[in-house]
C-alpha cells in the first residue's frame, strides 16, 4: 500500500494553482506552435506566388532575348552587319543577368518542383551556351545554327512552363495545408481553453464547498459546545488543517468536559459535606438539648418542691439529683466527643507516636472492663497469635479505640461472649484486631451508616443503651489518623465484628497538624498526587528542629512559619528583637531566622546581642534582608544569609546544612563559595553532618567559638598559602592570651583534612606538613573519597 | 381536671414533665413512641397531647398528621416539643398539624401558659 502524502488544504490549493498555471502554459505553447506553423505555411504560399511571378518575368526576358537573337541573326544574314565590341559585351551581360534571374528562382523551389527546376537550369544552361557562342562568334560568322538555338530555346521554355505549372500546384497545396493547420490549432486552443475553464470551476467549487462544509461543521461545533453541549464532537472528515482544528477542538471540549465533571463532582461533594454539616449541627442541637432539658427541668422541680413544701423527700430528691448528674455527665461526654470530632475535622488532632505493646494495653482494658461485662453476663476472651510486633503509634488513641469498641460490645450484648482476636499479617506488616460480640447485631442499612456521626440503630437504642452516637465515628477517624483501616461486619441478632488494621512498619514521624484533613474530610476531595508526594516527603523528613523566627512583618513571619512547618520544623515566632532575644534564651532553639530591618532594635544589634551572650552564641543565626548583606553578616557572626523574599527551597537547603538535630557531628568547612564546596556541603548534609562554613581566618575563629567542630575541612579553591597559614593557626597555641576576653579556641583537637580538587605536587604536600591520609582528592571522579573519613569520625 | 397525653421517648424527660404537670393538677398519661400514642388516644381520648417530635417507630410529625386525618382526633390540641434549634423544625411541626410548639429545654411557665390557652379555647 502506498502511503499518500497528507492532502492538506494548503497542498490542495497549491495543486489547484499549479494545475491552472500548467494549463495556461500549455495553451500558450499551443498557440505559439500553431502560430509558427501558420507563419511557415504562409511564407511558403508567398514563396509559391512569388515563384510564379518570377517565372512570368523570366519567360518574358527569355522571349525578348530570343527575339533579339533572331533579329541579330536576320540582320547579319541580310546586311552583313557587324556587332561592335560594346554590343557584344551588352549581349553577354544580358545573358548573365538572365542566368542570375533564373538562379534567383531557387528560394521558391519546393520539394515537388526541385526536379523541374533542375531541368530548367540544365535547359537554360544549354541555351545560354548557344547564345553565348552566338554573340562571340557573331562577327566571325561562326554562330550556332539558328535552328539549334530555336530547339534549345523551345526546350527551355518547355521546362519553364513545366516549372511554372508545378509551382502553381505547390501553391495550391500550401494553401490547403495552411487551412488545415489553422483549423487544427483553432480546435486545440478551444479545447484547452474550455478544459481550463471547466477545471478551474470544478476545483473552485470543490474547494469552496468542502471548506465551507468543514467550517460550517466547526461553527456548529463551537456553537453547540459554547452552548453547553460538551459531549458534542465535530466529525473529523479530513486529514488536513481543518481536520486538525476539529481534532484539537474536540480534545479541548473533552478536557473542558472532564474539568466540568470534576468541578461538578467537587461541588456535589462540597454540597454533600455541607448537608452533612447542617445535619450534624441539627443533630448536635438535639442531642445537647435533651440532657439540658432534664437538667433544667429537674432543677426547677426541686426548687419548686422546696419552695412549696419547705422540705424535701430525701429519696426523691437524691433520685432527681442523680438524674441531673447523669444528664450532666452525658452532656460532658457529648461535648468531649464533639470536640474530638471537630479537632479531627479541622486537622488539629495531634498524633503522639511512641512504641508500645498493643497486646499489653488490650489485656489491661479487658481487666478494666470485666466488672461491666460480668454485670450483663458477658464473658471476655483474648486470643492472640505469637510474635505480635510492637506498634509505633499513638498509644492513648489506641487505648481509647479499643475501650470504645469493648464498651460498645458490652452495651449491645447480654449473656454473650466478647472476644478480642489479635493477629499479624507479615506480608502487609499490619497488626489486625478483631473485636467480636454475640450481641444484637445490625441490619445491613444500619451497618451502612454505623460510622456516621449521631447515628445509632435508632433513638430507642440510645434510650436503652445510652451513648452519644459519636463513638464509632470518632473511632474510625482515629484509625485513619493512625494510618490504619477500620471495618465492620454484622448480622442482625447474631453479633458484630469490628476489625482494625494498624501498620507495624518502620514508623514515619508525622505530625497531625500538617494533615490537611480540612480539605480531605470536609470536602471529601481526593488529594492530588503532588500533594500526596509532598506529604509523603514531609512524613519522611525526620529532621525536626526548632527554629526561632524574629521578624516584625506578620506576613513574612507567617510565610516563614508555613515554610518551616512544611519542611518539618517547629517554628517559634517573635515579632520584635527584644522578644526574640528573650525567646532565644528561654527556648534555646536550634536555629534563628533573623530579619535585619526591624524598628527599635534592628537585626544587626540583635545579632551582636545573640553572639555576645554565652547562652545563645552557639545558635546559628540566618540573616534575612532585601539587600545583599551577606559578607558583613558572615563577618559579624551570622551562619548564613538568605535574601528576601525567601525562597523555600533555598531556605530548606540552608536549614538542612545548619540544623543540628540528629546530626552525627559538626563539620567546619573553610573554603570560598564554589560549586565544589556546595557539593561537599551536600554530601556532608546527606551524611547527617551539621555544617559550618568559613571563608576567612576571622570567620574560622568565630565559628569555632560558636561550636567546636568534630572535623575540619580546608581547601577547595583556596590559595595554597592561605591553607598553610590557616593550618598553622589552627594547630598553634594562642600567644595573645588576655588581650581578648574570649578564651582562645586554638589549638583545635578536631581532625583536619585538606581537600583539593586536583592532585597536589610534592612540594605543595611537603609545605602542608600533614600525613598523606589527611590530604583528600575531592572531585566528580572521586566519589566516596570521604566515606572512610566520615565513618571513622 | 384535664387529661394530658405526654408522648416522649426520653425516660428522664418523661418522668420530669409528668411529675411537674401532675403537680399543676393535670392528669398525665404517657407514651414512649408515636404508635403507642395513637393506641392510647384511640382507647381514651385526652384533652391535649404534648408530643416530642423525634420519636422511635413513628415520629411526631407523622403521628400528628395521622391524628389530623382522623375525624375523631381532628381537633385534638397538640403541642410539639422539639429539641431542634432550627426554625424549620417548628414550621414542620405546625405544618404537620400541631397547634403550637415549645423548644427544649422547656420553659415550664411558658409551656403551662400554652397548655392553658389551648384548653380554654377548646372549652
Amino acid at each position: 500500500m502506498i502511503s499518500l502524502p497528507r492532502l492538506t488544504l494548503r497542498l490542495r490549493l497549491t495543486i489547484s494553482i499549479v494545475a491552472i498555471v500548467a494549463l495556461f502554459t500549455l495553451t500558450n505553447i499551443t498557440y505559439q506552435v500553431s502560430s509558427d506553423n501558420r507563419n511557415l505555411r504562409l511564407d511558403n504560399l508567398q514563396n509559391a506566388v512569388a515563384g510564379q511571378l518570377a517565372t512570368v518575368t523570366i519567360r518574358q526576358a527569355l522571349e525578348n532575348q530570343q527575339k533579339e537573337i533572331l533579329v541579330l541573326d536576320a540582320l547579319r544574314d541580310s546586311d552583313k552587319e557587324k556587332l561592335s565590341d560594346e554590343e557584344v559585351e551588352n549581349g553577354l551581360a544580358d545573358l548573365i543577368g538572365l542566368q542570375a534571374e533564373i538562379r534567383q528562382l531557387e528560394p521558391y523551389v519546393f520539394a515537388e518542383t526541385t526536379a523541374s527546376y533542375e531541368q530548367l537550369i540544365n535547359a537554360y544552361d544549354a541555351l545560354h551556351d548557344r547564345w553565348h557562342r552566338f554573340y562571340l562568334g557573331y562577327n566571325d560568322n561562326q554562330t550556332p545554327a539558328a535552328r539549334q538555338i530555336e530547339t534549345e530555346f523551345a526546350s527551355t521554355m518547355q521546362a519553364l512552363s513545366e516549372f511554372e505549372s508545378l509551382e502553381i500546384l505547390a501553391a495550391e497545396r500550401q494553401t490547403l495545408d495552411l487551412q488545415k493547420t489553422v483549423r487544427f490549432t483553432d480546435r486545440i486552443t478551444l479545447a484547452i481553453y474550455l478544459f481550463t475553464i471547466a477545471l478551474t470551476v470544478t476545483l473552485g467549487y470543490v474547494l469552496v464547498r468542502y471548506t465551507n462544509r468543514s467550517l460550517n461543521e466547526l461553527n456548529l461545533g463551537t456553537v453547540r459546545v459554547g452552548g453547553g453541549d460538551l459531549s458534542y464532537h465535530i466529525p473529523v472528515n479530513s486529514d488536513d488543517e481543518i481536520g486538525d482544528l476539529a481534532i484539537a477542538f474536540n480534545e479541548m471540549s473533552d478536557k473542558l468536559s472532564n474539568a466540568m465533571a470534576q468541578v461538578q463532582q467537587s461541588k456535589e461533594k462540597a454540597d454533600q459535606a455541607n448537608r452533612s454539616k447542617t445535619n450534624f449541627l441539627a443533630n448536635m442541637s438535639h442531642e445537647l438539648r435533651t440532657p439540658l432539658n432534664a437538667i433544667i427541668g429537674y432543677s426547677e422541680m426541686i426548687i419548686e418542691d422546696y419552695r412549696e413544701e419547705k422540705t424535701l423527700d430525701e429519696d426523691q430528691a437524691i433520685d432527681d439529683l442523680k438524674r441531673i448528674l447523669s444528664a450532666g455527665r452525658h452532656l460532658l461526654q457529648l461535648i468531649n466527643d464533639v470536640l474530638d470530632l471537630a479537632k479531627i475535622e479541622s486537622g488539629n488532632m495531634t498524633v503522639f507516636n511512641e512504641t508500645f505493646d498493643s497486646v499489653e494495653i488490650i489485656e489491661e482494658l479487658l481487666t478494666t472492663m470485666s466488672p461491666i461485662a460480668r454485670k450483663s453476663g458477658n464473658t471476655l476472651v483474648l486470643e492472640k497469635s505469637e510474635n505480635i510486633p510492637k506498634l509505633y503509634n499513638d498509644a492513648i488513641k489506641f487505648r481509647q479505640l479499643i475501650l470504645n469498641l469493648l464498651s460498645n460490645a458490652c452495651k449491645f450484648t447480654e449473656n454473650g461472649k466478647i472476644s478480642v482476636l489479635v493477629s499479624y499479617n507479615e506480608k502487609t506488616r499490619h497488626a489486625i484486631y478483631h473485636v467480636t460480640d454475640t450481641g444484637i447485631g445490625m441490619t445491613p442499612s444500619q451497618l451502612n451508616r454505623v460510622f456516621e456521626a449521631f447515628v445509632q440503630a435508632d433513638s430507642s437504642t440510645s434510650k436503652k443503651y445510652g451513648g452519644t452516637g459519636l463513638g464509632l465515628s470518632i473511632c474510625k477517624q482515629f484509625v485513619e489518623l493512625m494510618d490504619g483501616q477500620m471495618d465492620v461486619t454484622s448480622a442482625e441478632g447474631e453479633g458484630t465484628t469490628f476489625t482494625i488494621l494498624l501498620p507495624t512498619k518502620t514508623p514515619k514521624k508525622r505530625r497531625a497538624e500538617v494533615i490537611p484533613s480540612e480539605n480531605q474530610q470536609e470536602l471529601g476531595l481526593d488529594l492530588s498526587p503532588e500533594v500526596e508526594q509532598e506529604l509523603e516527603a514531609l512524613a519522611e523528613s525526620q529532621a525536626l528542629g526548632r527554629v526561632l523566627v524574629i521578624d516584625d512583618d506578620p506576613e513574612a513571619r507567617q510565610l516563614l512559619m508555613r515554610h518551616l512547618e512544611k519542611e518539618g520544623y517547629i517554628g517559634i515566632e517573635a515579632d520584635n528583637a527584644r522578644h526574640g532575644i528573650d525567646l532565644a534564651h528561654e527556648q534555646q532553639p536550634d536555629l534563628i531566622l533573623l530579619d535585619l530591618m526591624m524598628p527599635d532594635i534592628d537585626g544587626w544589634t540583635t545579632l551582636s546581642v545573640l553572639k555576645e551572650s554565652t547562652e545563645t552564641r552557639h545558635i546559628p543565626v540566618v540573616l534575612q534582608s532585601m539587600l545583599d548583606e551577606k559578607n558583613l553578616g558572615l563577618d559579624l557572626g551570622a551562619a548564613e544569609f538568605l535574601p528576601k523574599p525567601v525562597d523555600r527551597q533555598r531556605m530548606a537547603t540552608v536549614l538542612r546544612h545548619l540544623n543540628p538535630q540528629d546530626r552525627r557531628g559538626s563539620a567546619l568547612l573553610i573554603a570560598p563559595e564554589t560549586d565544589a564546596r556546595q557539593r561537599l556541603l551536600d554530601e556532608l548534609a546527606d551524611e547527617a553532618w551539621q555544617c559550618m562554613v568559613a571563608t576567612s581566618m576571622a570567620q574560622v575563629s568565630e565559628r569555632i567559638q560558636q561550636k567546636t567542630p568534630d572535623i575540619i575541612f580546608i581547601g577547595l579553591g583556596m590559595a595554597h598559602d592561605s591553607v598553610v597559614d590557616i593550618l598553622k593557626t589552627l594547630s598553634s597555641e594562642s600567644d595573645e592570651e588576655g588581650e581578648n576576653d574570649k578564651p582562645s579556641p586554638f589549638p583545635v583537637t578536631a581532625p583536619i583534612y585538606v581537600i583539593s580538587e586536583n592532585p597536589l605536587g610534592s612540594s605543595e604536600s611537603r609545605r602542608l606538613d600533614l600525613p598523606a591520609d589527611q590530604i583528600i582528592l575531592f572531585n566528580k571522579d572521586s566519589k566516596g573519597s570521604l566515606d572512610k573519613i566520615l565513618s571513622k569520625s | 381536671m384535664s387529661r394530658i397525653l405526654l408522648v416522649e421517648d426520653n425516660e428522664m424527660n418523661r418522668d420530669m414533665l409528668t411529675r411537674r404537670l401532675e403537680r399543676k393538677g393535670f392528669e398525665i398519661e404517657s407514651a414512649g413512641d408515636g404508635e403507642e400514642a395513637l393506641q392510647k388516644i384511640a382507647s381514651a381520648m385526652p384533652d391535649l397531647v404534648l408530643m416530642d417530635m423525634n420519636l422511635p417507630i413513628r415520629n411526631g410529625w407523622s403521628t400528628c398528621r395521622e391524628l389530623r386525618a382522623n375525624p375523631d382526633t381532628e381537633r385534638l390540641p397538640v403541642i410539639a416539643l422539639t429539641a431542634h434549634a432550627m426554625a424549620e423544625d417548628e414550621q414542620k411541626a405546625l405544618a404537620a398539624g400541631c397547634n403550637d410548639y415549645t423548644t427544649k429545654p422547656i420553659d415550664f411557665p411558658l409551656l403551662l401558659a400554652k397548655i392553658n390557652k389551648l384548653l380554654e379555647s377548646e372549652s
